[in-house]
């Protein structure tokens, strides 16, 4: 494994370091805050994760595994009473530059997976039958798997009005048919509703964009036989062609498999997120968690 | 007479053979019961249900409502080649439970996804290298079981974190042997002695000779109220709710007391979140200020699919087959597990990951459809919070009406109590609680409506 992959760093791979923070505050103290962060670099075969930490202020107990999904998950409880909760990810991984070749096939001609059925159900956000109708309409009639990729991710990045605001992590699919508006994991939940309701497994991609700092964006992924599991992103227009634009985070049916933070806390009072950046650097030969503090000290300056 | 009343079984009957004869091991209760007749059956059942009353033998599903806990008095006969082997099986899954949690949290383990252990939530981070006191994290153990019949006895599932019932085992058996000797003639009922072993073990975990222990309560309110005030008055040891405790300027617990505060060596705890009863609780019990049990850190293996990996854990700790066999369960988290189960549905028990009591247990078979579809959907959205078991039909035994003076079928499971002590022992207390279904259900758990049974080992 790791030598197939360190040919492809001297291949087309390109080195980076990431690094992104969150600020939480409270009403009144926390006495114990217990949280589920997916904020490391997923590991496949066009991200060489070289190394990746996650760290807490305060301080807490970490342990950490991978998910169903194989992502890299840190559970963190903190046991400091705190009314403020910095969460800092850093980590160097080696992206592929190149997308990879595809040959486009005939929707006819696809084979289903066992395990694909998990990517085709119905999970907490995006039930594919509530879209079904709408997702025929646009692309019922294409004979490729290409040709119905894109012009689903035509259809949603060009009529789904990017609005923020007005929408919210519980927003489903079906939610988004209906107002026709949201952010880039709203678009991301509409086109993977009706790539399913078409067939085809897709899940959800949660992670960074590399060439312009700010929050945590969202993606998705189709299944192609050959291929395996290919990027597109209703929001910005892309399909497959993402080179070293997309860093992933984590992967699940949607949202709710993979929010950036979860958990809960002990307090009588109530927790915001006040703050969160992420930036990925092309330039840099480390990264430290000042780094990913700095964002915020930067912002506020 | 009371049997002639009752038609022959279509289902496995602890007392009544397929042909409808009185099991050989119950031959001397029937007559016993005979003997006594139907008129008298129900004055004496009157005569326990008042002596529950003074004793204040409840448990309280509704904290306004005073209410005793059900009891049929006809007891459960466990022929001792079965008991042997329960305890034998009990003893060896507590061992070797104990041995993973050792590894989960002090060293390495490989038996059980780490997925699926890091997400419970009762695992506790902050216990990370925190060796209990002499390595004991379970002390106190609660296992259910089901007959199948012919001394095949099948685990449903463990109870690890603050399992309850064991002073019902003792007051059941204890009422009804007072209130009905004549039941027992003939008997030879195996005795055994919870309050010299749970005195050993407190005595065993602490460091002094004297150790000062205390029961801490959730509040009298709480459903297992009863038990939390019996236990504390069985074993000489003070009853406290969480504003009695407070942590001192020595790190160390201390008790509010009338004759002035003193200093607590042992909690036998029966609340779960620490720091919700008593802040600091969690710290000092980490810095080695108090001994607690059961050990924090249980509710992860009492995560019902965590289940699942059990017999790995004997096989690689113990070196041994299990002796007891467990419900064939499957881990909804697999995608082709979840799509034998989607398609089963109808055969299968659905349960949640950490419901407790009886609630979060959806027995498909018995269900309406309504209730179906909306559980389908929430196994396909939610794969990860539930378990799902092959349905299995286990033992019925028979109940007496009080009021038609007849007999009636109920199912029946066993609750069994263990306890290990800090020198490694265990000890299983013979006869265990019976746990009696509402009829047209499965459910025995007391929170879900259940009654009880008094159970006897005979030699």
């Amino acid at each position: 494994m790791q030598a197939e992959l360190g040919s492809h760093v001297g291949s087309g791979a390109v080195p980076v370091h990431y690094a992104y923070v969150a600020r939480y505050t409270y009403s009144d103290v926390v006495v114990q805050n217990d949280n589920f962060l997916r904020l490391s670099a997923y590991s496949d075969q066009r991200q060489w994760v070289e190394s990746r930490d996650i760290q807490t202020s305060p301080d807490g107990r970490k342990v950490g595994y991978s998910d169903r999904f194989g992502n890299a998950v840190h559970r963190a409880r903190i046991m400091t009473p705190h009314q403020e909760l910095i969460i800092a990810s850093i980590g160097e991984v080696y992206l592929d530059e190149e997308s990879p070749p595809v040959v486009d096939m005939s929707l006819s001609s696809m084979e289903r997976r066992p395990d694909a059925f998990e990517f085709l159900a119905p999970s907490p956000l995006v039930d594919p039958s509530t879209v079904e109708d709408a997702a025929k309409a646009i692309a019922g009639d294409s004979s490729t798997l290409l040709e119905l990729i894109h012009r689903v991710v035509k259809w949603v990045r060009e009529e789904v009005k990017y609005q923020r605001g007005n929408t919210s992590v519980n927003t489903s699919a079906l939610d988004v048919l209906n107002s026709m508006e949201g952010v880039c994991q709203d678009k991301t939940h509409l086109a993977l509703g009706m790539i399913r309701a078409l067939g085809v497994p897709a899940r959800y991609v949660s992670g960074l964009l590399t060439r312009q700092a700010g929050e945590t964006h969202a993606w998705l992924e189709f299944h192609h036989q050959e291929a395996g599991w290919l990027p597109a992103d209703p929001t910005r227009g892309v399909v497959i062609e993402i080179g070293a634009d997309y860093l992933k985070l984590g992967v699940g049916r949607d949202y709710s498999d993979v929010p950036p933070v979860s958990g809960s806390f002990i307090s009588r009072g109530s927790g915001q997120l006040d703050f969160t950046k992420a930036q990925v650097y092309f330039d840099r030969d480390h990264i430290s968690f000042d780094d990913a503090l700095g964002l915020i000290e930067n912002n506020n300056g | 007479m009371l049997m002639d009343s009752f038609p022959a079984g279509q289902s496995l009957n602890e007392f009544l053979d397929s042909s409808g004869d009185v099991r050989p091991v119950y031959e001397g209760l029937r007559n016993n019961l005979d003997r006594l007749g139907v008129d008298e059956m129900q004055r004496r059942w009157q005569q326990a249900r008042d002596r529950s009353m003074m004793d204040a033998f409840t448990f309280r599903l509704d904290p306004r409502e005073f209410r005793t806990v059900p009891i049929d008095w006809i007891p459960r006969i466990i022929p001792r080649e079965h008991w042997d082997r329960i305890a034998e099986g009990v003893g060896q899954r507590l061992k070797a439970i104990n041995r993973f949690m050792l590894d989960l949290y002090c060293g390495e383990q490989g038996i059980v996804p780490g997925d699926v252990l890091f997400s419970c939530h009762y695992y506790n981070p902050e216990l990370q290298d925190f060796r209990p006191p002499k390595d004991v994290f379970v002390h106190i153990y609660g296992v259910d079981l089901v007959h199948m019949g012919e001394g095949n006895y099948v685990i449903l599932e463990d109870n690890l974190r603050i399992p309850s019932g064991i002073s019902y085992q003792m007051k059941s058996t204890e009422i009804g042997l007072q209130v009905m000797p004549e039941l027992s003639e003939g008997y030879n009922i195996v005795p055994y002695d919870i309050k010299a072993a749970y005195q050993e073990m407190f005595l065993s975990l602490c460091d002094t000779d004297s150790p000062s222990c205390v029961l801490l309560t959730d509040s009298k309110y709480g459903a297992a109220f009863f038990e939390h005030r019996y236990l504390s008055e069985l074993l000489g040891i003070t009853l406290v709710e969480g504003s009695d405790l407070y942590i001192g300027g020595n790190g160390r617990v201390w008790c509010r007391s009338m004759d002035g505060d003193f200093e607590v060596d042992l909690i036998y705890r029966r609340v779960e979140d620490l720091d919700m009863f008593v802040p600091g609780l969690m710290e000092a019990y980490l810095n080695r200020k108090v001994v607690l049990v059961n050990a924090m850190g249980t509710g992860a293996v009492d995560d019902k699919l965590v289940f699942l990996w059990v017999p790995d854990m004997i096989k690689s700790y113990l070196g041994e087959d299990p002796i007891l066999e467990q419900a064939v369960s499957y881990d909804l988290r697999s995608p082709t597990e979840r799509q034998y189960v989607l398609q089963n549905l109808d055969n299968l028990v659905l349960k949640i990951r950490q419901g407790y009591g009886g609630l979060g247990v959806y027995i498909m078979p018995d269900l309406g459809g309504m209730y179906r579809n909306r559980l389908a959907r929430q196994v396909i959205e939610q794969p990860q919070t539930f378990i799902a078991q092959e349905t299995l039909d286990f033992s019925k035994h028979v109940v007496f009406d009080e009021e038609s003076g007849r007999l009636q079928e109920r199912y029946v499971d066993l609750r069994v109590f263990a306890t290990q002590n800090g020198n490694g022992e265990v000890s299983v207390f013979p006869g265990g609680l019976t746990r009696v279904s509402q009829a047209s259900s499965r459910v025995t758990n007391n929170s879900s409506g259940g009654s009880c049974k008094p159970s006897w080992v005979v030699m």
